[in-house]
């Protein structure tokens, strides 16, 4: 072979070689071997409508839930053994992506994020009693994801959920939870914000879901896969951490990365931040037994597509995607159970009963699948498929009604 | 036999660096778009073309939003805009209330980039005449660039004289204390 033929060779062979290493550069690789997926059960499917699309699910009495429609805030009421609808009434709230939890009792917690809003809602009066929300000193007023106490109480982490909050400079030091009493006053803090650097960076990473086991709080970090449990609420000096256990991590993280392009023609909203990152949780929640039900997030690969306007505002086009999800249940331990694979692939949120039943929001609607690790069913149903044909609009004829026997939030004394 | 690995190694070699020519040069030869801009607290809003709802006037957007000598609150909506079609139900009584409490008048004016029947249709089943609704006439495209709308709905505060004081990404509404500030 010639000089030059060897230097085309070797040349083609390195241009290769780029291309491959770009293309492999583009995946996150896996740093150990995820676990056998087992199949789930599906029970049953609630599926969204034109006019009806669920954002929160809860538990009533009997084998029923209650579905609450993403728009704006429809209640229905879904008979599992048959599969019938009634539409209990609209929130008295324009609210969007309203949330429902399990409460106390026949109770049930409801709440939104946009406007910040939360409620207790009788299954049994259909009454609605708002409650305060605590006013951050980030961003005011502001809500995220609960969990609910014994004694009525709540726990909030209010910077926890999918919003991207702005952390001030310099910065002031702020709980990751509060915890507020049955009127809605403010009595404890737990926990506090990291400070992660940039200006979004210490609120996305503060991204946690919350649950509890008798007085016992529970969180769980979404972008690092941290469960923390602290120490009983009614200890004299308040909850304290006193355990954090590491869920397993099958690829390795870079740390999350900002890249903020501001129009400074807008005072408010302007800052149009964009974060780079790869958190092992996709969702999370804890049952109501304890145990812990997290989506997994794997397979992260570089998705490039972007619009002809972020392409001209960041100095990177697209972002970190993963292509595969499981669902993992954890003891109250924090060992694995089991891994097991979504019937649809991919799931956006999950709520699990104490009837023996797992709820997957996924892009049709709610998959009902049978709890692997529950000791029985309890509640199969006798349908299999139901699509929620309930009119959620800003004109539904019947608006659910306050609790008359409540004072008006407004009266309740300021934040501590 | 050497020849023909010779030969293939240096077109393997000339066919990528002409697939990496082909995509430098369309790349660098598509022109840019150019990066969104806007008004800046203390300048006037743009001539651009409008049109009223309510009969169809013709005029200039800084006509139609200095023209009654008051405060207005331009709010840039898009009729394909979830938030905006929330809006249509949710704005009017949080306005009032923010209007209430800036102690002076302030007119509310929505802007749609989709044109006259979009509007209409838009705004048809709900309460808003007390909403001036405004569409542009000339290029969308250019009414956002000049607007520097970046998403919807996009609002600003213009004094009486048509100068844009205060711009808000998303639906919340400018400080009180700025807006009575400007507009007592």
């Amino acid at each position: 072979m010639t000089n030059s033929g060897r230097l085309g060779a070797w040349g083609s062979g390195f241009a290769a070689f780029l291309l491959l290493g770009a293309c492999e550069s583009a995946k996150i690789p896996d740093s150990a071997p995820p676990p056998r997926q087992l199949p789930l059960e599906v029970i049953a499917t609630l599926e969204d409508s034109e006019s009806f699309s669920v954002s929160g699910i809860a538990p009533v009495q009997g084998c029923s839930v209650w579905v609450a429609g993403s728009a704006w805030g429809l209640i229905v009421e879904v008979d599992f053994m048959t599969g019938s609808l009634r539409e209990v009434g609209r929130l008295p709230v324009w609210a969007s992506g309203v949330r429902l939890e399990r409460g106390d009792s026949t109770d049930l917690v409801a709440w939104s994020v946009s406007p910040p809003w939360l409620a207790r809602l009788s299954t049994r009066t259909e009454r609605v009693q708002p409650l305060r929300i605590p006013v951050h000193p980030w961003i005011g007023r502001t809500m995220g994801p609960l969990a609910v106490l014994s004694s009525s109480r709540v726990a909030i982490a209010p910077i926890g959920s999918q919003q991207i909050v702005r952390s001030p400079r310099p910065w002031t030091e702020v709980p990751l939870i509060r915890i507020q009493d049955a009127a809605g006053r403010w009595v404890e803090s737990v926990g506090h914000v990291e400070d992660r650097g940039g200006d979004y960076l210490s609120a996305y990473q503060a991204r946690v879901r919350l649950g509890s086991r008798g007085d016992t709080l529970l969180s769980v970090n979404l972008v690092d896969a941290v469960v923390t449990v602290f120490s009983s609420l009614s200890d004299p000096g308040g909850p304290a951490v006193i355990r954090s256990v590491s869920l397993p991590r099958y690829f390795s993280a870079s740390p999350p990365q900002e890249e903020i392009w501001r129009a400074d023609w807008l005072q408010i909203g302007g800052a149009r931040p964009r974060i780079y990152a790869t958190p092992h949780l996709a969702e999370a929640t804890f049952g109501p037994e304890g145990r812990l039900y997290v989506l997994r997030n794997h397979g992260f690969r570089w998705n490039s597509d972007d619009t002809t306007l972020s392409r001209q505002l960041y100095t990177r086009a697209g972002r970190w995607e993963s292509t595969e999800q499981w669902l993992e249940i954890f003891s109250v331990e924090g060992a694995l159970l089991g891994a097991y694979a979504l019937p649809n692939g991919r799931a956006f949120w999950l709520r699990v009963d104490d009837a023996g039943r797992i709820f997957l929001r996924d892009e049709k609607g709610i998959t009902i699948v049978r709890n692997p690790v529950a000791s029985a069913l309890r509640c199969g149903g006798e349908f299999r498929a139901v699509t929620l044909d309930a009119s959620d609009s800003p004109d539904h004829p019947t608006v659910l009604s306050l609790n008359p026997a409540v004072e008006p939030v407004v009266a309740l004394p300021p934040d501590v | 036999m050497m020849g023909g690995r010779v030969l293939t190694g240096r077109w393997v070699l000339a066919v990528l660096a002409l697939t990496l020519g082909v995509q430098i040069v369309i790349r660098e030869g598509r022109p840019a778009p150019p990066l969104p801009g806007g008004p800046y607290a203390g300048d006037l809003l743009p001539e651009l073309p409008v049109g009223m709802l309510d009969g169809g006037h013709r005029s200039t957007l800084r006509e139609v939003v200095s023209g009654s000598g008051t405060c207005s609150l331009l709010a840039v909506i898009s009729t394909s805009c979830g938030v905006c079609a929330r809006m249509r139900v949710t704005w009017l009584d949080r306005f009032n209330a923010w209007a209430d409490s800036v102690d002076g008048v302030v007119r509310p004016v929505w802007l749609a980039g989709e044109g006259e029947a979009s509007l209409e249709r838009f705004t048809r089943d709900f309460d808003l005449a007390s909403i001036d609704l405004v569409f542009t006439a000339g290029s969308p495209r250019q009414a956002g660039r000049e607007l520097g709308v970046i998403g919807t709905p996009t609002l600003y505060l213009v004094d009486a004289q048509g100068r844009v004081r205060s711009g808000v990404l998303g639906d919340q509404f400018p400080p009180a204390d700025i807006a009575r500030s400007i507009c007592e």
